[in-house]
């Protein structure tokens, strides 16, 4: 098994080098602070209200909102509006073969990160479901659906305060490297994932895992939260494209 | 230039969610916005619109609105007029599939229920709701409220409310001959319904 | 049932389209069959424009996506060695799943699964096998020893009618781009494969040569929704949901007939069935050269 070996030691020695340097290219040619570039789209899903596309790297996931609709659980009657989330991967996703279940983990922390940007109230009674599907996991799998979901509730119309944007960052060592891949996720220290709303500058969410120190943490929340306002960015100019505008 | 263009529906710069519309001293808030301590930013995709203060008025501000492109699909709120379709009739209530709010189609029906005091305005104890409507039945009604965990509360009892369209027991099409009467184009029977006056 | 043409009183010309549509779904269809046209302007045997784009799965070992329409698949095979069955040594498995995820469709939700799920993966499984297309054979490695088993997963993305024709298409489409692994032997006998980083490394390959599936007799289907004397061919599914008749054939290559369903429904004549069969005839070649013109792209691409 000697090539398997080989490759094992090829990635201890990027990690070493990632966790000591100041600024090693990344298996992908990036640098610490370089995020892949985003592709991103809405309207895939013409069933849905609403829906959007987004392409990082090897991460491809879609997220198509319904609604308002009726709430199917009616002994819930509720003044404002509720929202339901719901993640799953595709069996293909990962290289090992997944089993296709729902991610309630990722669905819960979904719902979190939407929830303060959503106008709850402007949807009575009835129910917005943002429904996610990981059609290839490469990294980053959580901010990415975050991202994508802000994307197609806006494209569904629903109100919002702001759209949320949302970047994680690994740490190896004393290095930080931002909107990391599975293999980088894999070896990390820590991590940190910051879900934004950019124009009124608040977090939605912020989840940190790991072994961090305090001047770590406050780089890696600014290094985040400027990822996020550029991101942000590329979703308004999908959102004004004429040819998105055009479909109404 | 730029105050005309703003006037005309559409014609403003396309703004998405978030974005700073102005400051809350000089603009209302309107439809697609919201004001946010000392900002008005929108809510939804769209084309920025001012609204001039109406004439006469204290507030001398004018209203900025996001109107047009991203607004979501219909959905019934107290005040609006529905076309419902007719599922169930039963003793003292009557449930509707909610089809068409404001005259916009829905994309998924909401359910809702019109109650024996809520058919028509005048001598509510006596209404019979086998005489009113019959499943099938397409009606116009208004909703009332959001009513409970199961239905809107809709009412039919206004003259231009009440069924619209219906199919007599022999399955021809019933055509209205007074505000409680339909009759049969294939049989001529008449049946009892709480009519919809069209102008 | 009767027309609902008359019955929808002085409301027509109130009402905005769209809500007519929505009121009076048959009527509103009925309108247009009239004019041998079809709600989205299609001629009544027409089918809905279709593409196939090879190897959207980066990750999988064959790959498509197919648009037919507005309907949307997407299909991976991914192989994974195992020991051959005792019953057939000499040959490998397919496992084939259908999804309806939650994104593709308002009628699915999380946890309640699809009705039509299941009944598409069987179907989806018995034309691959009885139409011959897959030689298991082909995919035993050692006899005896190793052989794959194929896991096909087709996700619909966008449920919009005819989802059994796009599957059909979106599996074949996988079929052909399949690229099967090298695989190697190592010093305990274990048998594994070996990844397409890793090929730099000096190893003994045991199937350098056999690397495609010969495909013979590609299943291709039609789907036709029949509502009185109309054959409508591709339906989407607003017309599925107002019509409840429809026939499904599947014609190989040589154009014999691999299977006809006809779930339920009013009663179809001969003749009718004999009109989709001849639609059905058409598609196949029409889908054929699709899917011949999708395999010559993806090759050019190779080559670059």
């Amino acid at each position: 098994m000697s090539h398997a070996r080989s490759a094992r030691g090829e990635r201890e020695e990027l990690r070493r080098h990632l966790a000591v340097d100041s600024d090693w290219p990344r298996a992908d040619g990036r640098s610490f602070h370089d995020c892949r570039p985003a592709f991103m789209q809405t309207g895939p899903t013409t069933a849905a209200s609403g829906s959007a596309y987004a392409e990082f790297g090897k991460t491809k996931v879609i997220v198509s909102v319904f609604g308002p609709r009726e709430s199917k659980k009616a002994m819930m009657y509720s003044d404002t509006g509720r929202l339901n989330c719901n993640v799953s991967y595709t069996t293909f996703a990962t290289a090992i073969r997944g089993q296709g279940v729902d991610n309630k983990e990722y669905s819960a922390m979904l719902h979190k990160a939407l929830e303060g940007a959503v106008m709850l109230h402007t949807f009575p009674k009835t129910t917005v479901d943002v429904f996610a599907l990981v059609l290839e996991s490469g990294g980053s799998d959580l901010p990415i659906i975050i991202s994508c979901a802000s994307l197609a509730l806006a494209d569904a119309g629903i109100m919002m305060y702001d759209l949320v944007t949302s970047v994680s960052v690994s740490c190896f060592g004393k290095n930080i490297i931002i909107d990391p891949t599975s293999d980088e996720e894999a070896w990390q220290d820590g991590s940190l994932m910051v879900a934004y709303m950019p124009s009124r500058k608040e977090i939605t969410q912020l989840t940190l895992t790991g072994e961090w120190s305090d001047g770590k943490i406050t780089n890696a929340v600014e290094l985040c939260m400027d990822a996020c306002s550029k991101l942000c960015d590329i979703l308004r100019e999908r959102l004004k494209d004429p040819s998105s505008l055009a479909s109404e | 230039m730029a105050a005309t263009a703003m006037e005309h529906d559409g014609g403003g710069d396309v703004v998405t969610p978030g974005e700073f519309l102005g400051n809350s001293l000089s603009l209302l808030a309107g439809r697609g916005a919201y004001a946010d301590g000392r900002s008005v930013r929108a809510s939804v995709t769209g084309h920025r619109r001012l609204v001039p203060p109406p004439p006469g008025s204290s507030d001398q501000r004018s209203t900025v609105e996001v109107v047009g492109h991203k607004a979501h699909g219909a959905v019934p709120q107290p005040g609006s007029v529905v076309i419902a379709r007719v599922t169930k009739v039963m003793a003292r209530m009557a449930s509707a599939d909610i089809m068409c709010v404001d005259s916009k189609a829905v994309k998924e029906k909401f359910t809702g229920m019109i109650r024996q005091q809520d058919v028509r305005a005048t001598e509510i104890d006596k209404v019979d709701m086998y005489q009113s409507y019959r499943p099938g039945d397409i009606i116009r009604a208004l909703v009332l409220s959001l009513g409970d965990a199961r239905a809107y509360y809709l009412s039919t009892a206004k003259n231009e409310l009440g069924v619209v369209s219906a199919r007599s027991i022999a399955g021809g099409t019933l055509v209205p001959i007074s505000w409680t009467e339909m009759q049969c184009e294939l049989t001529g029977q008449i049946e009892q319904r709480k009519v919809a006056k069209v102008e | 049932m009767a027309a609902e043409t008359e019955a929808t009183g002085g409301l027509a010309g109130e009402m905005e389209v769209e809500a007519y549509r929505r009121l009076f779904p048959l009527a509103f269809l009925e309108r247009h069959l009239r004019e041998s046209v079809r709600p989205d302007a299609r001629r009544p045997a027409e089918a809905r424009p279709t593409t196939v784009a090879l190897g959207a799965v980066s990750s999988a070992h064959g790959s498509a996506l197919v648009r037919l329409g507005d309907t949307a698949m997407l299909a991976s095979i991914k192989l994974e060695l195992t020991s051959p069955p005792s019953e057939a040594p000499d040959e490998g498995s397919v496992v084939v799943e259908f999804h309806m995820p939650p994104i593709c469709s308002p009628l699915v939700r999380p946890g309640r699964p699809a009705e039509v799920a299941p009944v598409i993966t069987k179907v989806l499984e018995d034309i691959l096998m009885s139409s011959r297309m897959l030689n298991l054979k082909e995919l035993c490695l050692i006899n005896e020893k190793a052989s794959w088993l194929a896991y096909l997963d087709v996700y619909c993305l966008n449920a919009d009618g005819s989802l059994f024709d796009a599957a059909l298409i979106s599996a074949v489409a996988a079929f052909t781009h399949l690229q099967i692994p090298l695989v190697s032997v190592g010093d305990d006998g274990r048998v594994f494969t070996v990844g397409r980083n890793e090929g730099k490394i000096k190893c003994e390959f045991v199937n350098r040569e056999k690397r495609k599936l010969k495909l013979d007799n590609i299943p291709f289907s039609l789907t036709c929704a029949l509502h009185k004397d109309s054959v409508l061919a591709d339906p989407t599914a607003e017309e599925e949901s107002i019509i409840e008749t429809s026939v499904t054939i599947v014609l190989d290559s040589s154009d014999h007939i691999v299977s006809i369903q006809k779930p339920g429904g009013a009663v179809a004549s001969m003749a009718t069935i004999k009109e989709c069969i001849s639609l059905a005839k058409d598609r196949r070649r029409k889908l054929r050269e699709i899917l011949m013109d999708s395999v010559e792209a993806m090759e050019v691409d190779q080559t670059d």
